[in-house]
């Protein structure tokens, strides 16, 4: 090609170009500020694969999540008055929320004033846990691992995925179309309620929550080996009928599979165990 | 001097098409769900500037980490997890799938969840004879906790959040 033909398709060009932005930057003035004032109502919302199954909008996902969170303080000793043990029980669950596919999403932290050892998750970003299990707990990583293992049922919607299984709402179309749905959606929060509290997660469910954990309290900063202690601890206490945890099995599998994944990630053995600063929260 | 001109003709036309280009990848995206927060910091700490909803373009201004920096139609800009968004309207990806929603999602429906009982919720706490003020009071906590997370972070010596591949959904 000469230089005169190149400089010529060059121009050309460059003419393309500077019309392609123009178009490009009118066509965003458009959508912008045409397409933008469809009127709400026709607007879609999403929420994840569980609720859309169950044709839940994200606010009445979330409706249910402040149902089941509320009813089980209320049925366990309420929430602690001790402001200054839920922060910092918020604090490390926020930690590790910042290091999920959920750091976006407000996910809420409180501690219940129940001596039974267990840790509950709500859907839409609700974990309580037990004072029972704070005092099982040695530190700061740990408390992370299990933070974490309930963050992971909350992304994964394992609770909305349980209410589906169990075929509570065949009609759920009605409860995406109508305002006045209190009462299915009261129906399912107790579902919810009893599934939480006397049930527990399927294995797939627990295993998905493990992985999660693992990786979660890895990249927020925390020893993962936290989990797996904790895990070992608990899967001690349960082999002696201790009732610890009963609706979280830890399984010698599990603990197996936590251990691989810390291998396997490539850990560097860094993480943080803040075992005194733990102390100097939970300690009287 | 046409040799001259030849040249500032050359270099301007490569110039246009080398900005045609990022224009092109550039970066408008859309969220891939509905009431998505936009933060004004890059992390679980940042405050909620205003809601957006999946027909929102949003222009990507710059990336930190997982994070976004995106500037609304109306000029504002925030801060929004790069997973919460795709290139093309309405492409749910990552377990985000789309429903019609109910009325109006104004703030307060978005707040729900962030810190304002539900209606189903107040409803459901009158069925059963619970105090709501339990909802209220583990709302506190976060907001609480949201001011003191950073200096906690700090103190920990933890990373806060590392930006591995695998925890996109």
């Amino acid at each position: 090609m000469s230089t005169n033909k190149m400089r010529a398709a060059l121009t050309a060009a460059f003419v393309f170009a500077s019309v392609s932005a123009l178009a490009q930057g009118f066509g965003g003035f458009l959508k912008d500020n045409l397409l933008n004032n469809v009127p709400f109502g026709h607007q879609i919302s999403a929420v994840g694969d569980a609720a859309q199954a169950l044709s839940l909008t994200s606010e009445q996902a979330d409706s249910i999540g402040q149902s089941v969170t509320m009813s089980i303080a209320a049925q366990n000793g309420g929430v602690s008055r001790d402001n200054r043990l839920n922060d910092y029980v918020s604090l490390v669950g926020m930690t590790v929320v910042n290091a999920s596919p959920w750091a976006d999403r407000p996910v809420h932290f409180a501690v219940i004033n129940s001596p039974i050892v267990n840790a509950y998750s709500a859907p839409n970003g609700y974990v309580l846990i037990t004072t029972g299990a704070l005092a099982q707990i040695q530190d700061e990583s740990e408390l992370a691992g299990v933070l974490a293992h309930e963050v992971g049922h909350v992304v994964h919607e394992h609770g909305l995925a349980a209410v589906r299984r169990a075929n509570l709402l065949k009609a759920g179309v009605t409860l995406a179309s109508t305002n006045s749905s209190f009462a299915e959606l009261g129906a399912v929060s107790d579902y919810l309620v009893d599934f939480l509290t006397k049930q527990a997660f399927d294995q797939p469910a627990e295993i998905e929550a493990d992985d999660s954990a693992v990786q979660y309290v890895t990249a927020a900063g925390y020893d993962p080996n936290g989990y797996v202690r904790f895990l070992q601890r608990l899967a001690v206490v349960q082999a002696g009928g201790g009732g610890l945890f009963s609706t979280h099995p830890a399984t010698a599998d599990r603990i197996k599979r936590a251990t691989a994944n810390i291998a396997r990630s490539g850990y560097d053995g860094g993480g943080k165990r803040l075992d005194a600063r733990f102390r100097q929260y939970t300690v009287r | 001097m046409r040799d001259r001109l030849g040249r500032a003709t050359t270099i301007a036309a490569v110039t246009a098409l080398v900005f045609s280009a990022a224009m092109a990848v550039a970066q408008v995206m859309y969220p891939q769900r509905g009431n998505l927060q936009i933060l004004d910091a890059p992390d679980i700490a940042g405050v909620p500037v205003t809601t957006v909803e999946p027909n929102i373009a949003l222009q990507v201004m710059s990336k930190k980490g997982r994070w976004d920096q995106v500037k609304l139609p109306a000029g504002t800009v925030g801060w929004v997890l790069e997973s919460a968004l795709a290139a093309k309207q309405g492409s749910g990806q990552g377990g985000l799938t789309n429903v019609m929603s109910l009325g109006k999602p104004t703030l307060d429906t978005a707040a729900a969840g962030r810190g304002i009982a539900s209606d189903g919720a107040r409803q459901y706490a009158a069925s059963k004879h619970y105090d709501p003020a339990i909802l209220q009071q583990i709302f506190e906590i976060r907001i609480r906790a949201r001011g003191q997370w950073r200096a906690f972070v700090r103190t920990g010596g933890l990373t806060g959040a590392a930006d591995l591949a695998e925890l996109r959904p």
